[in-house]
């Protein structure tokens, strides 16, 4: 199972459980930033299959419990995505 | 004493065989673990040598994941031991920090052009285009919730003017976001920043460099607070007392020291943010959220020697080569420049313990208020940003910080504190959220001075060993000390 980091821009309610959409993670491996279409969820059960997602603050601090993440499709790195090269 | 030293393994190699550096053949996790081990030696050692109960500075030689001679050189500046050997003092082991300011001063003052080479020992291996790899050098992740892996912490950012072709060196933390490409933090006002928003205005990219495990004379240099317009390069060679190698870069006219172990090469493209950070920074905290509004560095080509040697620097509380280095080299300059500017100052120094954050000024005091002269002055020369002053009599001794911390908790009346509104950084902790993103976080002046019109009985008498003893008494119990049995 890979692991990956978030970080949130403001708090919880900007990621939407369940749904699918358009987030920036990082891979733990090797900490590049990748953009994904991907679905979130607070628990693990509901996601089967599904690889584990640690959330940070925007400080830095990562929150007691993953999450799980199910991608979905992976759009590149993020300057990639932003057609920086 | 070898001095200039020629590149970075020179020094390493003075500092070992100085009892000043170990080499850790253990394999080290450049995840968190090669961080953590520097932060502690930091700690541990607060500024003191070895011989004086500091830590080593690190040479991390295998590095988990990472071929053999890929290594990482962490602390290299991290006493005034180190600093004394960097800048060429003749005996580093007794070099009061007085003698270092005057040093850097007497140095600072020379400029020599450097010799532009051809081939260079940086240009030893080269990856161009799309063979660039950051993650072929062990980047760390330095401290727990940095925002990315920090290639960049001591190292040199080379830019060009615009206008003037004047070449910049500077110090600006840089996050890796994929093989090819950085996030730079600038802090307002930077040259760096400044240069950008020049290109960036025209719509046009920033041909960029950085040299990383440079000679450390040139990564302190790139650190200091030099006047727009002033070389850092020919600094360093004014300091060095003989020219620096520099060359040209592959991919643009950009010129780093010949010597660095790694230099990354490219342009960073105008309008173009990504996010970078948080990232713990020198004042001790991870002060600056993680924000979209950072400029971005694209990598064309990276040179590099062999095995070559990442230099780190993890910043955080005191005492870290940072806090040490430029806490020495910005008193030096405050004090000049007062004194340019008639101020009776006596010395000064930052307090490496403060984060760099306090200044201490001792002073004749002519006049009333003479604090708020300094405080202005110090504002007016461009290399205050945001320091918080202190500013006390000339009986106190600003190199002891025993003495800095009982005189501030004595002599600071209430009435006689000032907050100071002015151009700051978003780095410093005590700003509100408003004022950390606006870079307003007010400083603040402690006038220490004895107030000019108290009557001279009114000044309480300084009871010390020094002062509350007639003179034939300390010689005595100087003398017969250990006959007492004291060491």
């Amino acid at each position: 199972m890979a692991e990956y980091e978030l970080y949130l821009v403001r708090d919880l309610s900007e990621l939407k459980e369940g749904e699918a959409q358009v987030i920036n993670v990082r891979k733990k491996e090797n900490y590049e930033m990748r953009v994904v279409k991907a679905i979130v969820n607070s628990s693990g059960e509901r996601l089967p299959g599904a690889d584990k997602i640690w959330l940070r603050t925007k400080v830095g601090e990562q929150l007691s419990q993953p999450w799980s993440i199910k991608i979905l499709k992976d759009y590149g790195s993020l300057p990639q995505h932003a057609g920086l090269y | 004493m070898p001095f200039p030293h020629k590149d970075l393994r020179e020094f390493i190699g003075d500092l070992e065989s100085e009892g000043e550096l170990t080499k850790v053949t253990e394999e080290v996790d450049w995840d968190l673990e090669v961080g953590a081990i520097a932060r502690r030696l930091c700690e541990l050692t607060l500024g003191r040598s070895v011989k004086a109960g500091g830590q080593r500075a690190a040479l991390f030689e295998k590095i988990r994941g990472y071929p053999e001679g890929f290594r990482i050189c962490t602390a290299t500046l991290a006493n005034y031991k180190r600093f004394a050997m960097m800048i060429g003092h003749k005996d580093p082991d007794v070099a009061t920090v007085r003698e270092l300011q005057d040093l850097y001063l007497e140095k600072m003052g020379r400029s020599t052009k450097p010799n532009i080479i051809g081939e260079a020992p940086c240009k030893e291996n080269r990856m161009i285009g799309d063979e660039v790899d950051l993650y072929k050098f062990p980047a760390p992740m330095i401290h727990d919730g940095d925002g990315g892996r920090y290639l960049c912490t001591f190292h040199i950012v080379a830019s060009k003017d615009r206008n003037s072709g004047w070449i910049n060196w500077g110090m600006y933390r840089a996050m890796i976001h994929d093989r090819r490409s950085l996030s730079i933090y600038f802090s307002p006002g930077q040259q760096g920043l400044m240069m950008y928003q020049e290109y960036e205005a025209r719509n046009e990219a920033m041909p960029l460099a950085i040299a990383i495990g440079s000679d450390v004379i040139s990564l302190f240099i790139s650190g200091c607070k030099l006047p727009v317009g002033i070389s850092e390069m020919d600094t360093a060679g004014g300091l060095r007392g003989r020219p620096l190698d520099v060359v040209r870069c592959e991919t643009n006219d950009l010129l780093v020291p010949a010597s660095s172990e790694i230099v990354l090469e490219g342009f960073m493209p105008p309008h173009a943010r990504l996010w970078e950070g948080p990232f713990g920074e020198y004042p001790g905290y991870a002060a600056t959220p993680r924000d979209r509004d950072r400029p971005v560095f694209i990598i064309q080509a990276i040179t590099f020697r062999d095995n070559p040697i990442l230099t780190m620097s993890n910043m955080g509380v005191p005492v870290d080569e940072g806090h040490l280095s430029y806490s020495i080299a910005w008193a030096a300059e405050f004090k000049k420049y007062f004194a340019q500017n008639g101020l009776p100052v006596v010395d000064v120094n930052i307090l490496p313990t403060s984060s760099a954050q306090l200044v201490v000024i001792s002073t004749k005091t002519p006049r009333a208020g003479i604090a708020h002269l300094y405080a202005s002055a110090a504002e007016l020369s461009w290399r205050l940003v945001g320091f918080n002053i202190l500013v006390v009599n000339d009986d106190v001794d600003v190199f002891n910080p025993a003495e800095v911390v009982h005189v501030w908790a004595t002599r600071v009346h209430p009435d006689r504190i000032y907050p100071r509104k002015g151009p700051s950084n978003p780095l410093f902790a005590w700003g509100n959220p408003e004022e950390r993103v606006s870079a307003t976080a007010p400083a603040i002046l402690y006038d220490a001075t004895w107030p000019v019109e108290w009557p001279s009985e009114f000044v309480p008498r300084k009871s010390s060993f020094r002062t509350i003893y007639p003179q034939e008494v300390q010689e005595k119990v100087e003398r017969k000390w250990i006959q007492y049995g004291f060491e």
